[in-house]
């Protein structure tokens, strides 16, 4: 199979070895490469017994066959580890450059294990790696610790790191890509799991493009395809993700004041429109990405000067803004700018400091016990104060930053207020806008993550015409959520696989193209339905994992606020999510049991046999 | 002298929306008023572009321009 080198670089940072796996094809055959690989990894490297933040977790690096190719909006990498946030399966992908690099160094990935006793950096230059003292990064952010890789191995050095929090081992931390354009794999807690093995950053420098198997052919496709994506991704490109927010305050979709209101007409004042019109200086475009959706800011003046790099997303405006009813858009960009470099998770950030605002607002919580801060609803001060808390772990910000789960254990009757499934916030999209989102948000094996299955792009404007979704599907239509999220679920594990933008699925591309790409780049075919099925046993050894560590039906569940408070506002009326049968259908959509625990014959088909001996008996 | 209206081919695909049964916009008409007088849809629906950048429902037209309009994806 081309475009693999069939190599894991692996380094165990206790003893300092570093080795390489050459594991067998069928591994990338079966698993395509990226988050497939790396589930299937972590499920055969740990188990229950794993600490998280023990020297057995393993942290996992992976590109894909796509990574380095030159496919439209390739440019991404996918990192995998058992979550110190939810103690279950957990991943997170970002674009950037980093990817790129890592895959022309040499290797698919990269697997660290152990934890070092002093910090390090691991520098793999021109496919030689090698391990370093990090003493003087230790406590750097990440921006920094970017440009002064960059500095010394040149501007085609692309780096993963941790900035302060990580080292803190915050349980909310990230890991960071490409300096101030931020690109983080932000969820899931991973930069805690770096920051355990005292791993400050990984430096890579690659120079080995790998071989594609019909090479005039993908070029021929890409002459197509490409200026059909820039056309019909045209939003993007000139908005950004943020693009999208005052349309989602109209709909419903955004939370307002952590998820109890709806219409917030001030949304108008920190989107994607009021940014381009104000602090915007250009756009950033990944890797091998022609539509550029990332935004490059700066603030120079005013209260929140200093600013210059990453502009927020529309999760980090949702989390930061709606949820907090906060309507200073520099003073969102400048929190998000300290989560960015202390390398903080947002849409945690956001719904952590939403939940202490409505604390505040009940008198769970006094500025007494939030080190003098006054979490009024919309005061910015609050939130860029609570925001530095959390970056900095100091004070209240220690509570904050393990995650609104954990919050709960501390401040009781505060469960309602706590809107997260299976310990991952829910990012900034409501399932009572969208219903789809309802069993999409419950089954996402991460927990609450609108790219797991993102069929809320299947009811705005995207199609899978392969499967029978010729158009968008009109909101709240009833019946068909569990065979949308199963088919949308199943496609996204093959893309955060293959490595390629959830948002080519805007610019047109569905399986079909994915099946077409597939081929020009391996040589080995696979049709729409065998693309489809990798993707279903992808996703089922990520809950298979999940099963094994004791998930069921009981965690399969969204709060009850989504569920039984409608929002009365003009966008979702009176809407709520009949859950209960969505989640029975999804079930026997994917084969499992009404415990939502996989069939033995769905194992078997999947070619995951070997697993059935963790089911629970 | 006139506003012209130009709508996507992905936007009509959406939406049904024809260019030639819609109404020219008026020099002075904001996007909000022609949206509604136009019958284009829901503003959630809709990004306007005018000269290569987006511009907001209270942008009021100008003497030539050329308004495009693409469909306003969900954000990621």
């Amino acid at each position: 199979m081309m475009s693999y080198w069939q190599k894991i670089l692996c380094i165990d940072l206790r003893e300092g070895r570093i080795s390489v796996l050459e594991p067998d094809i069928s591994l990338f055959a079966d698993y395509i490469g990226g988050s497939g690989v790396g589930a299937r990894l972590l499920f055969d490297m740990t188990g229950p017994e794993t600490d998280p933040l023990g020297p057995d977790n393993p942290l996992i690096w992976m590109t894909g066959p796509f990574t380095a190719t030159r496919i439209p909006t390739s440019g991404r990498h996918e990192i995998v580890s058992k979550s110190p946030l939810t103690g279950i399966y957990g991943e997170g992908d970002a674009g950037g450059r980093f990817g790129i690099a890592l895959k022309k160094s040499g290797f698919d990935g990269i697997v660290v294990t152990g934890q070092s006793k002093t910090p390090v950096n691991i520098l793999l230059i021109d496919g030689e790696a090698s391990i370093e003292p990090a003493h003087d990064l230790w406590g750097k952010d990440a921006f920094y610790v970017d440009g002064y890789m960059k500095e010394r191995f040149g501007k085609n050095c692309e780096t993963s790191c941790i900035g302060p929090a990580g080292e803190k081992l915050v349980p909310i931390s990230c890991i960071v890509h490409d300096g101030e354009n931020a690109r983080m794999v932000g969820r899931c807690g991973l930069g805690a799991v770096m920051g355990s093995k005292r791993l400050k950053c990984l430096a890579v420098v690659g120079g080995k493009t790998p071989e594609i198997s019909d090479a005039d052919g993908l070029m021929q496709l890409q002459k197509k395809i490409v200026p059909q994506m820039v056309e019909k991704m045209k939003g993007m490109n000139l908005l950004g993700t943020a693009g999208g927010a005052a349309a989602a305050e109209k709909m419903g979709d955004m939370p307002i004041q952590n998820w109890r209101r709806g219409d917030w007409p001030q949304a108008e004042k920190i989107s994607g429109q009021q940014m381009a019109e104000t602090i915007l200086k250009k756009n950033y475009y990944c890797g091998s990405c022609p539509i550029g959706c990332g935004r490059d800011v700066e603030i120079n003046e005013g209260k929140w000067a200093g600013v210059k790099g990453a502009g927020p997303e529309y999760e980090t405006l949702g989390m930061l803004g709606g949820s907090c009813m906060v309507e200073d858009l520099e003073a969102i960009t400048y929190a998000a700018d300290l989560c960015n470099r202390y390398g903080i998770d947002t849409i945690e950030t956001g719904s952590a400091i939403a939940m202490t605002m409505e604390c505040y607002e009940k008198g769970l919580l006094s500025s007494a016990d939030l080190d003098g801060i006054e979490a009024e609803w919309g005061s910015a001060d609050a939130m860029v104060a609570l925001t530095r808390k959390i970056c900095e772990a100091e004070g209240i910000g220690r509570l904050l930053g393990r995650g609104v789960a954990a919050m709960t254990t501390i401040l009781k009757d505060a469960d309602e207020m706590a809107i997260h499934v299976k310990g991952l916030a829910l990012p900034a999209h409501d399932p009572r806008c969208f219903n789809t989102m309802a069993v999409g948000y419950a089954t996402s094996n991460r927990g609450a993550c609108h790219l797991a299955g993102a069929s809320y792009f299947y009811e705005k404007t995207a199609v899978m015409p392969e499967y029978g979704y010729d158009k968008p599907r009109p909101r709240y239509t009833t019946g068909g959520e569990a065979e949308l999220n199963v088919r949308a679920q199943n496609l996204m594990g093959i893309l955060d696989s293959l490595k390629i933008c959830k948002f080519a699925i805007y610019g047109g591309i569905s399986y079909a193209t994915i099946s077409e790409w597939y081929g020009l780049v391996t040589g080995i075919e696979k049709s729409v339905d065998e693309i489809a099925e990798a993707g279903e046993r992808i996703f089922n050894v990520k809950r298979m994992y999940n099963v094994r560590h004791g998930v069921t039906r009981t965690d399969d569940m969204l709060p009850e606020r989504i569920l039984k408070n409608p929002r009365n506002d003009t966008g979702t009326g009176n809407y709520t999510p009949d859950f209960e049968p969505m989640l029975d259908a999804y079930y026997k959509c994917r084969g499992w049991d009404q415990n939502g625990i996989p069939k033995p014959e769905t194992l078997d088909r999947l070619g995951l046999g070997d697993l059935k001996k963790f089911l629970p008996q | 002298m006139s506003v012209r209206i130009v709508i996507t081919p992905h936007f009509s695909e959406l939406y049904g929306v024809r260019e030639s049964a819609l109404p020219a916009p008026l020099s002075g008409e904001s996007v909000r008023e022609y949206i509604v007088r136009a019958g284009l849809g829901k503003e959630e629906d809709i990004l306007p572009v005018v000269g290569g950048r987006a511009k907001s429902f209270d942008y009021r037209f100008e003497e030539n321009d050329e308004v495009t309009i693409y469909p306003m994806a969900a954000s990621g």
